[in-house]
């Protein structure tokens, strides 16, 4: 299992499976096995993705998203979070989130904050190495009600034990180091560590990781496994 | 410990810049440890003293492989020597050091015993090189191939990363 997680230094595309299922070492079933099982055989027909960096403009760009209430067995949230820097992906996360959320909007907002707390570590990173940036970071979002609550002051009595993270955020937004966009649900890059996805959905988003294969026709082989890595997932939540 | 996201982020901008990559490899690394603690030793065989055969123990000055303090040792060691070159350590990762010149920017990456050098100038990787292999035990790799189990390769268009040998390798270990 170790070995898995440590293969997701290059491989975003499994993140979330192999979080899934490292949920599950404690007590392992037959149908975590098999779930582990299937992850390999992707892997195998997926031998030869690799990451892709390519000079492009220099500009950081997040994905932040949550899958609200997904674990049908402790009702935690997912948060995903993707970090672009130019076209080249360089930090992503896929974590179940600490407490309970009871609202979707309070999900994607501790995934915000998340992603906020990784653009600003990797913001220090860059100005150690004396490269400046000359837009502010921007994190896409597909929930409306989060990213208002980023940039207005409104502060309902069901947000009250978000406090810190509100504030976190917000103060960042007012002081001009971050910008909060939406993104449509389509297009939200890091739906990919937050849930399973259909086949459709899975190779769209595989193709937006920049996975390049050094072996162009082996990416054919890819999608006939994208079906049974999605129903891996299905299993292991069940 | 070098996180993730600080080596993409380097060979994010060294595709980007189009930066050559040299990989060094410090031999036996744990030997250049100073220690600072105390540490005995009993005499291991064929390394007796003549003049004290027995009820003498060796007192270590430097560090060996085993020790818990060897690690912390070396890194010290290496840390403490950068600077006279003219490297700063980032503050948001202890392991990435850097080298702000008129001539341009060093970036150095250090995993225990494997170094990453990247810049703006491969001339100016020559005489860090050197420097380095002075101080300490050292192989030139040349260009980066492999690091941590990561393949780099290197296209027209940018760099590819993969764990393709990795996971054949884990694939053989579960006989799939």
């Amino acid at each position: 299992m170790g070995a898995l997680q440590y293969l997701t230094f290059t491989r975003r595309d499994i993140a979330f499976s192999v979080n899934q299922a490292c949920q599950f070492m404690h007590n392992p079933m037959v149908s975590h096995v098999v779930a582990v099982k299937r992850i390999l055989r992707y892997l195998k027909s997926t031998l030869h993705l690799g990451l892709h960096f390519h000079p492009s403009p220099l500009h950081l760009q997040a994905y932040s998203d949550a899958d609200w209430a997904g674990d049908p067995n402790d009702r935690r949230s997912v948060s995903g979070s993707l970090v672009y820097f130019g076209s080249s992906p360089i930090s992503w996360a896929s974590k179940k989130q600490h407490t309970i959320s009871r609202s979707s909007t309070e999900a994607e907002y501790r995934a915000l904050a998340i992603t906020a707390a990784e653009l600003a570590w990797i913001r220090q990173l860059l100005c150690d190495i004396h490269i400046l940036l000359l837009l502010p970071p921007l994190i896409h979002c597909d929930n409306i009600s989060a990213i208002s609550l980023a940039s207005n002051p409104v502060f309902h009595s069901r947000m009250k034990h978000l406090q810190i993270d509100y504030n976190f955020v917000r103060e960042r937004v007012i002081m001009g180091d971050l910008l909060v966009q939406h993104v449509s649900s389509s297009d939200q890059f890091a739906d990919i560590l937050t849930k399973d996805l259909f086949i459709s959905l899975f190779q769209h988003h595989c193709s937006n990781l920049m996975l390049g294969s050094s072996q162009p026709v082996i990416e054919g082989a890819c999608k006939d496994i994208n079906g049974p890595d999605d129903a891996k997932c299905q299993k292991i939540s069940n | 410990m070098v996180k993730p996201t600080t080596v993409r982020l380097v060979l994010a901008l060294a595709a980007h810049f189009n930066w050559s990559l040299r990989q060094l490899h410090v031999k036996n690394v744990f030997l250049h440890g100073i220690l600072h603690e105390e540490v005995y030793m009993t005499q291991p065989p064929s390394f007796v003293s003549k003049a004290h055969p027995s009820d003498f123990v060796y007192w270590l000055k430097k560090s060996l492989y085993g020790l818990k303090q060897a690690l912390r040792a070396w890194n010290e060691r290496f840390t403490s020597f950068l600077p006279s070159l003219g490297f700063q350590a980032s503050l948001a990762d202890s392991s990435l050091f850097v080298q702000h010149s008129s001539h341009g920017t060093l970036i150095l990456l250090l995993y225990v015993d494997d170094i990453i050098l990247t810049g703006s100038h491969s001339s100016l990787f020559s005489s860090v090189i050197a420097a380095l292999s002075q101080e300490f035990d050292l192989t030139d790799l040349g260009p980066l191939h492999h690091f941590l189990g990561l393949q780099i390769s290197y296209l027209p268009s940018g760099l590819l990363v993969s764990q393709t040998s990795y996971i054949t390798d884990l694939l053989d270990r579960v006989d799939l």
